[in-house]
């Protein structure tokens, strides 16, 4: 059984080192999610292409298949973005100018090597929280 | 026209298409292909039935680039001579002189290749990969741009002799040509019904614009390393595919890349290749660079080339569907 009031003054010497560690790690785990320094691989890389791209842009990736998915669709690794999207605009028309969008902005990003701006990333959002209801709702 | 950045070379592309378009009825698709091969510098090969417009279609494309052209008709008795040219005494000047042949062209049609013996048809091989031919010793470089397009209709066995792999390989793209659609085929009958059998097609491109469209091309179009793993994993698979017998050739992944880049331009105006590029013209570059296995042929229940296509377009279905989509 663990004595809290022990631990505590246990611990209480070492509390400012503690409370710079931890916020260390925050600050730097901020960082990475706000810039793209730093390409991380796709922790849901099960879920479909095994993407080498930034978080965001990852989540956009994500809830491409998983609409994708849910339209009754099978992906495949070996289907492209368009060919996911084409598939998907017919049966989702509201979302097709915003997917159309996604759809350059993501190929422009992985293939072309330009960087995703920050307005880009309002139909990126958009898309995520779209997907989402979407997917509760079903 | 100055060809300056990648939407000129698109702008290019369209006023050749819209000139072919005044002859020929259809076949967008392979005019792409032969588009795409000239940027690329490589040579096509037009494989199809007879009497469905071959010829024609690479009459109109000659005619609208202001190139030089020679029309080369294969027979069973075509030397090599007949083709790059030989050394002629002149009895004025009491030397040998150098009559050079239909191959010193920018382009070089070759119709019917496959009714040319071995012989003539190895002496393209040198041209066609080195652009230069050797004769007497003499080696002489040939025009730039330089491109052969050959015909070949592969239902006719008589009089007729298989290409060599080599020379398969050397060839960039092979558009297969099948018949026109009905309406398409409706408004080729109301077309020569006004017309007649008239081809008088305008050049629309320079063979400065063409060299400057093929540099640029070189240069400015971006390929990610995920795109160059992707058509080396798609080459490889058909390697490794249980029904050939021979794959395609790294020759055959370059040719990929190149054809890759030249669609991405002519059909968007891209300066990067993205995965659907390579899916499109992946059958036309690879067709002819793999061998399928005899067995796997003699199981069809007609033996013909119809059947050897659908052999063909089934394993190059499976190396694309095999290959991870890079992202």
């Amino acid at each position: 059984m663990i004595d809290p009031v022990g631990l505590t003054t246990l611990l209480k010497p070492y509390l400012p080192i503690l409370v710079f560690i931890i916020s260390a790690i925050l600050v730097t785990e901020v960082i990475l999610l706000k810039t793209d320094i730093f390409s991380r691989r796709w922790h849901g890389s099960h879920v479909g292409w095994k993407s080498k791209q930034n978080k965001k842009v990852n989540r956009t990736l994500t809830w491409i298949i998983l609409i994708y998915n849910s339209l009754g669709f099978t992906f495949k690794s070996s289907s492209t973005i368009r060919e996911v999207i084409s598939d998907i605009v017919p049966n989702l028309p509201s979302q097709s100018e915003n997917l159309n969008f996604i759809l350059h902005s993501l190929e422009d990003h992985i293939y072309g090597g330009s960087k995703i701006g920050r307005d880009d990333f309002i139909y990126h959002k958009k898309w995520v929280m779209f997907a989402k209801t979407h997917t509760k709702s079903r | 026209m100055t060809i300056k950045k990648i939407g000129d070379i698109q702008k290019l592309s369209e006023d050749i298409k819209t000139e072919i378009r005044r002859f020929v009825v259809g076949y967008e698709d392979i005019s792409n292909d032969l588009i795409i091969t000239l940027l690329c510098g490589g040579h096509v090969l037009l494989e199809g039935i007879p009497g469905i417009a071959k010829t024609y279609l690479a009459k109109a494309f000659s005619g609208s680039l202001n190139l030089s052209m020679r029309r080369i008709q294969a027979t069973p008795d075509l030397m090599p001579a007949d083709i790059v040219g030989t050394r002629i005494y002149n009895p004025k000047t009491l030397e040998f002189e150098f009559r050079h042949g239909p191959i010193f062209s920018n382009l070089a049609v070759v119709d019917e290749i496959s009714r040319a013996p071995p012989k003539t048809q190895s002496a393209l091989l040198e041209a066609m990969q080195e652009r230069q031919v050797t004769v007497d010793g003499f080696t002489l470089e040939l025009k730039e741009p330089f491109m052969v397009i050959a015909t070949k209709n592969p239902i006719e066995f008589e009089g007729t002799f298989p290409l060599p792999e080599a020379q398969l390989d050397r060839f960039l793209m092979r558009p297969l040509m099948t018949y026109p659609g009905k309406k398409e085929e409706v408004e080729i009958l109301s077309r020569k019904n006004i017309e007649g059998d008239v081809m008088d097609v305008k050049p629309v491109a320079e063979s400065s614009a063409i060299l400057s469209a093929q540099k640029l091309m070189h240069d400015d179009v971006q390929v990610s390393d995920g795109i160059l793993e992707y058509i080396a994993e798609i080459v490889r698979n058909t390697r490794e595919h249980t029904k050939v017998m021979l794959g395609g050739s790294p020759r055959g992944s370059v040719a990929l890349l190149y054809a890759a880049k030249g669609y991405a331009i002519i059909t968007e105006g891209r300066s990067f290749v993205v995965p659907d590029d390579v899916k499109a013209v992946a059958f036309n570059v690879l067709n002819h660079r793999l061998i399928v296995r005899p067995d796997i042929l003699i199981e069809s229940p007609e033996v013909n080339e119809g059947w050897s296509y659908k052999i063909l377009q089934e394993i190059i279905h499976e190396a694309i569907d095999q290959a991870v989509v890079p992202v």
